[in-house]
């Protein structure tokens, strides 16, 4: 368990220094200057807008710096063949794996909370009150950050580097899509196509399950803490499943 | 290191809200084209792409506003089977003709009718869901997204008009709502719709009925070059423009009424039922012209000479 954290501390490291936090400084500038153009419609009832400009652009972000954090992990270790040599350490193959999605988790769930201060700080500077929500969407975010860095980590040792990027943020950013059509169309369907819609359904990984931005812009109340601990079991589920594929499949190759 | 780090949001804000307010007036843009502009424009490949691009950012913002209005929730239309269950969609049309819409089943179904089981729970509880008919909320949440996506798509008449009302009649603010029109009627000079909205604003809220009646007797000639144009292809008017081109008839009859000039007024009564025989609001303007220019004569008369 010491090799696996000593890799996932090597791993946050290279990270800071191939300068990623400066990368999500200027992305939080960029927030920040964004927020000036607030200013510009003074007129009441912007609170909304603010907070949906702000969240909008922080599951963007945090999504883009986590896919391409993870992605680019496996591919340039074995690439540059700086795998074997951590490997001679006796670490095992699941362990060094297990060790880079800690590594990747715990710096995408530091930049998701670097983010969520950003646009906390926005509101507090418009007088924009949140409820408990916006903290509980910060929690179902950093979790689903989890869920993906397994998913990318897995699929980038089936995939190039590039492919793997450009799959994984469609995925992110289509998942919601194809679960709104399904529901969209589920009443017309009979039969075959009805029985793989449901059937992809259920096996789709929900991302847009942990997504209570919505919720957060609109001023809903808290949900329950069942539904948390149901979306952390639900991450958990599938950020194992991704791992056990990811590990199977990292034993198996030849390095 | 916490205390430099606060002062360097603190600055961050400080700058970047300084940012902000000197370049926002630079950046406001203004589109004057011209028939040579649009020719060429047609026969380039790349400005066909940004002007799709910039149709369907304008169309992605406006369901937008739906959203909001909605708090959240989707709606949708009912399929073929609930209609013949016999669930039907609703019209709303409580805040104006420019959000008139039709309501449906929420997207995100009931609990009696959803197939998802535990993940139906848990996305009736992630997503905006409420039981039972649509609500609607304050429409001056919208107002700034009317705002970003003019600035997107300068042509986007129906949310200058729309979005000025809620200004006016919802925030309480016709100075914002009236810059807003005026802004929007520099890149659509051939708009009756705008210089509608503008001429019914300085009638309500302005009072300045010679300004009105100028804006509104613009609106109705451009009307009726915009209704030969259509004619000319074959199309015409939609229901929403000869609902605001009666209106407009109407605010211009009653913008005369204020300004006294009675014979002016009734020719706008007279037009506006020439096109629009429907409309009994200008039959009862035409009955208060007439009283009104009686109750002026009759006061002439007794007057002492």
């Amino acid at each position: 368990m010491k090799k696996t954290v000593a890799v996932a501390y090597v791993t946050i490291l290279e990270s800071v220094g191939r300068k990623d936090p400066y990368v999500v400084l200027i992305l939080g500038f960029a927030m920040l200057l964004g927020a000036g153009i607030f200013s510009r419609f003074g007129v009441s009832g912007v609170e909304k807008f603010v907070k949906d400009v702000g969240l909008t652009i922080t599951t963007v972000f945090s999504l883009v710096v986590c896919v391409t954090a993870a992605a680019r992990q496996l591919p340039t270790e074995i690439q540059n063949r700086t795998l074997h040599p951590l490997l001679g350490k006796p670490i095992s193959r699941a362990g060094f794996y297990l060790g880079k999605f800690i590594g990747v988790g715990v710096m995408s769930s530091a930049v998701v909370i670097v983010f969520f201060i950003l646009v906390r700080l926005i509101l507090l500077l418009f007088k924009i009150s949140v409820g408990g929500v916006f903290y509980q969407a910060l929690y179902l975010r950093i979790i689903s950050m989890w869920f993906i860095v397994a998913g990318v980590l897995c699929l980038s040792l089936f995939a190039t580097h590039g492919a793997t990027v450009t799959i994984s943020l469609l995925a992110c950013l289509c998942i919601q899509m194809f679960a709104h059509t399904v529901l969209y169309v589920h009443d017309e369907l009979t039969g075959i196509s009805l029985r793989l819609a449901e059937t992809i359904y259920w096996l789709a990984p929900h991302l847009e399950l942990f997504d209570l931005s919505k919720k957060v812009i609109h001023g809903w109340p808290a949900v329950p803490a069942w539904v948390l601990l149901g979306m952390t079991l639900y991450g958990l589920l599938y950020a194992g499943i991704f791992l056990a594929i990811g590990c199977l499949r990292l034993r198996r190759m030849s390095l | 290191m916490v205390k430099v780090w606060s002062v360097a949001i603190v600055v961050a804000l400080g700058l970047t809200g300084l940012i902000g307010r000197g370049l926002a007036p630079r950046l406001e843009t203004e589109a004057h084209y011209t028939a040579g502009d649009i020719e060429q424009a047609r026969e380039s490949v790349a400005v066909t792409v940004l002007g799709q691009f910039q149709m369907m950012s304008g169309d992605l913002m406006w369901l937008k506003t739906f959203e909001y209005l909605h708090s959240g929730i989707i709606y949708r239309m009912p399929t073929r089977r609930e209609e013949a269950a016999g669930v039907r969609a609703t019209e709303f049309s409580g805040m104006g003709s420019g959000v008139a819409h039709m309501d449906g089943p929420s997207l995100v179904p009931d609990q009696d009718r959803d197939w998802r089981s535990v993940l139906g729970d848990l996305d009736r509880q992630i997503e905006p869901w409420r039981p039972g008919a649509a609500e609607h909320s304050d429409p001056k949440e919208l107002i700034p997204w009317y705002q970003l996506l003019t600035k997107f798509n300068p042509h986007y008449v129906q949310a200058y008009t729309t979005g000025a009302f809620f200004m006016s009649d919802f925030a309480r603010e016709p100075t914002k709502a009236l810059a807003f029109l005026e802004l929007g009627a520099k890149p659509n000079p051939w708009s009756f719709e705008i210089q509608s909205a503008l001429g019914k604003l300085h009638f309500d809220y302005f009072k300045q009925y010679d300004l009105a009646a100028d804006a509104l007797a613009k609106s109705v000639e451009l009307a009726k070059e915009e209704k030969a144009y259509l004619a000319r292809r074959g199309g015409e008017f939609d229901e929403k423009q000869e609902q605001m081109l009666a209106e407009t008839y109407l605010f211009l009859a009653r913008s005369y009424e204020e300004l006294g000039e009675y014979d002016k007024g009734l020719a706008a009564c007279d037009a506006g039922l020439a096109e629009d025989p429907t409309y009994n609001l200008l039959r009862v303007e035409k009955r208060i012209i007439n009283k009104q220019r009686a109750n002026a004569s009759s006061q002439d008369d007794e007057s002492p000479i």
